[in-house]
């Protein structure tokens, strides 16, 4: 027996589940190498005996056929396959053979269900799961085309995670595919299963605000984006599939508006765009026509302004700025805390903004209902992840416009525009329209 | 939708950040009836350099303006360009400064004028740091929320005019040709095209869909100074700084909870505006470092910046910016008239030698 395996069964022997047994296949002796955690033994045995009895010829080695799908040859390659969960069969006489055995798995994952995140309306309502081959054999349920490619990439230093890259041939950009899978294979990064760590992988700095990787549940909605040139990842342990490259439109439209009527689908879709602008705008608006330029509002609305914030004793920025911060804190309280408490949660909110804090005089009628209206626009953009973007992004105006009015929140606009305008993933700009090709490539 | 909208948007929305200010003032003074005569005159020129400019980058091989020059050698392209970069420094600092001026007068009387500046004058830094194609897909984003405001307005702009003041329809002596006024006027055609020049490595255009984007222009020419002077008449209108502002000031529109939308009408202009300082920075940035390799652009930009907000601090008075005006209306001749010239010549001597090779483009 080689020396490594020795080695490699002397590292496991103290961990609880590792799995080290002789036994007797097929005449020879053989000993098994596992992890008794992820293999179940007594099923896997049972296929084996099973395959065994139907197959003519005899010896273990004229048995590779199935299962036994393919030899380790040193123990990096032994700890690997035993980390993802085969068996390794090491046969007592033949020195230095290790096959690997795809055994029956236990079952530690949940089956394919609905998804969580996301809504669907009208559409088909299966979701993707933690498993990346399942992925892969959900999205080719979802696309069945001779184009769809599949690759799979070990990535990550210190627990290399498999990373799966589909992309339609033809459609996407091969240029672009090329780079993406560089990328992966080249850059070392310690840790992959977080979306910081994927992203610093291929070849980004973390600190965007920007998600370079947009990310969907749902099959159909994958299927879509593939079938338009965009590039799919599969992170193992990640129940989603994570698009690239990103682009603003990403926050307006989603597949499965399709499923409407053209104008519905249009309407919806408008809706999503005014309630990103309404998200950036609207406190800033607030700030700079009560503390700026009151001027240019119409007399009456002035003078009605102004009778609303009676009595509120600090300026409109802090005022502004208070109350933004308490709804974060609710919107970031209620995803933290479990299903059957979420609703208190919401009705203390509720009643604090709504009627506590105006009956105090602490803030304006006014604001309220500004500050309402912007948390319910900001939900409605397309993808949570999205969402968040926006949300940041409105403090950039809502502070110009505390120092400038209104001229301070076309200023933020305008930078806002060029830091998205400023972002692209491998040459795609984020605010190139989707089935627009870049004029030249340069990056 | 052809690729080149980027760079017709740009051309389109850049001018009309510059339309709307000095220009009408200018027309209007120089000459007393028949305003569009001085328009189209004005404009005849432009579209005709225009179209020499853009023909030469075409003939030389879709290179940039400052390749073209560079074949001519190094001497000679640094004397011919080194105007440029003049002018390209004075456009920022009477663009900021004047701009400043009217955000300071319009609505924001108890800010200090170097806050304003510092505003209107970093964020194009920023984006100029950021490069040629954030700007121009940062434009695109800009114009489809400031286009229908600014068209809105326009529009509303016209609520009191008299179409009778369009007469009398000819000015008999020509005057317009003797005044500085006139030449003045040219600010606003001035300032903007040669970006043309720069942009063929990142995106491709058509001279024919160039052609139609400055057609586009010419009713916004007209009716900047038109309907200052419909609404007044135009003894009254040339009395006033910025007409076509204080025009706007006089709208009243019942059914908008805003009284008054000039604010917005200026911020939408104002944003083109400064995403015009950002390519001419740009710009600016490009001709120095093309010229000379070794310089970094983030520190070239830096040092421009400073010197040119150093410039905007240094103006105390809106005499100042008038005398600016009349300094580089020569160089401003040279920008339109030379340089085009030359590009053509350029480009056409290109076009013969025998290893000519055009840079395909894949528009």
């Amino acid at each position: 027996m080689a020396d490594w395996i020795e080695e490699l069964s002397r590292r496991f022997k103290d961990d609880i589940d590792w799995l080290d047994e002789r036994d007797d296949l097929l005449g020879e002796t053989v000993r098994l190498l596992g992890f008794g955690s992820l293999v179940d033994l007594a099923e896997t045995k049972s296929a084996v005996w099973k395959f065994a009895a139907s197959t003519p010829g005899d010896g273990l080695s004229e048995k590779r056929l199935l299962g036994f799908e393919s030899s380790a040859n040193d123990s990096k390659e032994a700890v690997q396959a035993v980390l993802d969960g085969k068996l390794l069969v090491v046969p007592e006489k033949e020195n230095g053979i290790c096959w690997v055995l795809t055994p029956v798995a236990r079952m530690l994952e949940r089956p394919v269900s609905s998804p969580n995140l996301e809504n669907v309306i009208r559409g088909p309502a299966s979701a993707f799961t933690e498993n990346v081959d399942t992925n892969i054999g959900i999205a080719r349920q979802f696309l069945r085309s001779a184009m769809l490619k599949v690759d799979v990439v070990r990535t990550g230093r210190d627990s290399p995670t498999r990373v799966a890259i589909l992309y339609m041939a033809g459609r996407a950009d091969p240029d672009f595919v090329r780079k993406l899978d560089e990328n992966l294979r080249t850059n070392k990064i310690e840790d992959v299963s977080t979306l910081q760590g994927l992203i610093a992988a291929l070849g980004y700095p973390k600190r965007s605000l920007i998600t370079k990787l947009n990310s969907t549940e749902l099959p159909s909605e994958a299927a879509c984006m593939l079938r338009k040139g965009k590039v799919i990842l599969f992170v193992d342990r990640m129940p989603y599939a994570l698009i690239m490259p990103t682009l603003l439109w990403d926050l307006f439209a989603l597949e499965s508006d399709q499923n409407f009527p053209v104008y519905i689908m249009y309407g919806i879709r408008a809706i999503r765009v005014i309630g990103a602008l309404m998200t950036i705008l609207l406190p800033a608006l607030y700030v700079a026509l009560v503390a700026i330029n009151p001027e240019a509002l119409r007399i009456q609305l002035a003078l009605s302004v102004a009778q609303s914030r009676e009595g509120v004793p600090y300026p409109a920025f802090l005022e502004t700025l208070t109350m933004l911060l308490v709804l974060e804190l609710i919107l970031e309280g209620s995803i933290r805390l479990p299903k059957s408490v979420g609703p208190t949660i919401t009705m203390v909110g509720g009643i604090i903004l709504g009627q506590a804090v105006v009956s105090a005089k602490l803030v304006s009628n006014l604001l309220i209902i500004v500050l309402a209206a912007t948390t319910i626009a900001n939900s409605t953009i397309a993808g949570f992840q999205n969402s968040y973007a926006i949300r940041v992004l409105k403090y950039v105006t809502l502070v110009l416009s505390a120092i400038f009015g209104i001229i301070g929140i076309f200023a933020g606009f305008l930078a806002i525009c060029g830091y998205l305008a400023s972002q692209s993933t491998y040459g795609v700009n984020y605010l190139q329209f989707p089935g627009w090709k870049d004029e030249v490539r340069h990056e | 939708m052809s690729r080149s909208v980027h760079v017709l948007l740009f051309y389109f929305v850049a001018h009309l950040g510059l339309i709307f200010f000095i220009y009408p003032e200018d027309i209007i003074a120089c000459a007393e009836e028949g305003h569009w005569v001085p328009i189209l005159v004005g404009f005849a020129v432009h579209v005709f350099f225009l179209w020499l400019f853009v023909k030469g980058l075409s003939l030389g091989g879709n290179r940039d303006m400052v390749s073209l020059y560079l074949g001519l050698g190094k001497a000679p392209a640094v004397l011919l360009l080194l105007p440029v970069f003049v002018y390209y420094a004075m456009v920022d600092v009477i663009t900021v400064r004047a701009y400043s001026e009217i955000v300071s007068i319009v609505f924001l009387e108890k800010t200090p004028l170097w806050a304003v500046m510092a505003l209107l004058f970093l964020i194009p830094v920023w984006l100029a740091n950021a490069g040629i194609r954030p700007i121009f897909y940062a434009t695109a984003l800009v114009a489809i929320v400031c286009l229908p405001l600014f068209l809105f307005i326009f529009a509303a702009s016209f609520q009191s005019v008299d179409w009778r003041y369009f007469f009398p329809l000819f000015d008999r002596h020509y005057g317009f040709l003797w005044d500085s006024s006139f030449y003045k006027s040219f600010f606003a055609f001035a300032g903007v095209f040669l970006f043309l020049g720069f942009v063929q490595p990142y995106f491709t255009f058509r001279i024919r869909g160039l052609m139609w984007a400055s057609v586009l222009l010419v009713p916004f020419f007209l009716f900047s100074v038109y309907i200052p002077v419909l609404t007044f008449g135009e003894a009254t209108a040339s009395n006033f700084h910025y007409p076509f502002v204080v025009t706007l000031d006089t709208l009243q529109i019942n059914w908008l909870m805003f009284e008054r939308v000039t604010v917005f009408f200026l911020m939408s202009l104002l944003t083109f505006v400064m995403l015009l300082v950002a390519l001419v920075l740009w710009q600016s940035v490009e001709l120095a470092v093309r010229f000379f390799p070794r310089m970094n652009r983030g520190w070239t930009l830096l040092v421009l910046s400073a010197i040119v907000f150093g410039c905007c601090l240094r103006i105390r008075s809106w005499h100042d910016i008038e005398l600016l005006f009349m300094w580089n209306t020569w160089i401003r001749a040279y920008i339109m008239l030379v340089v085009p010239a030359t590009v053509y010549w350029i480009g056409r001597r290109a076009k013969k030698e025998p290893d000519y090779e055009s840079i395909p483009t894949n528009s």
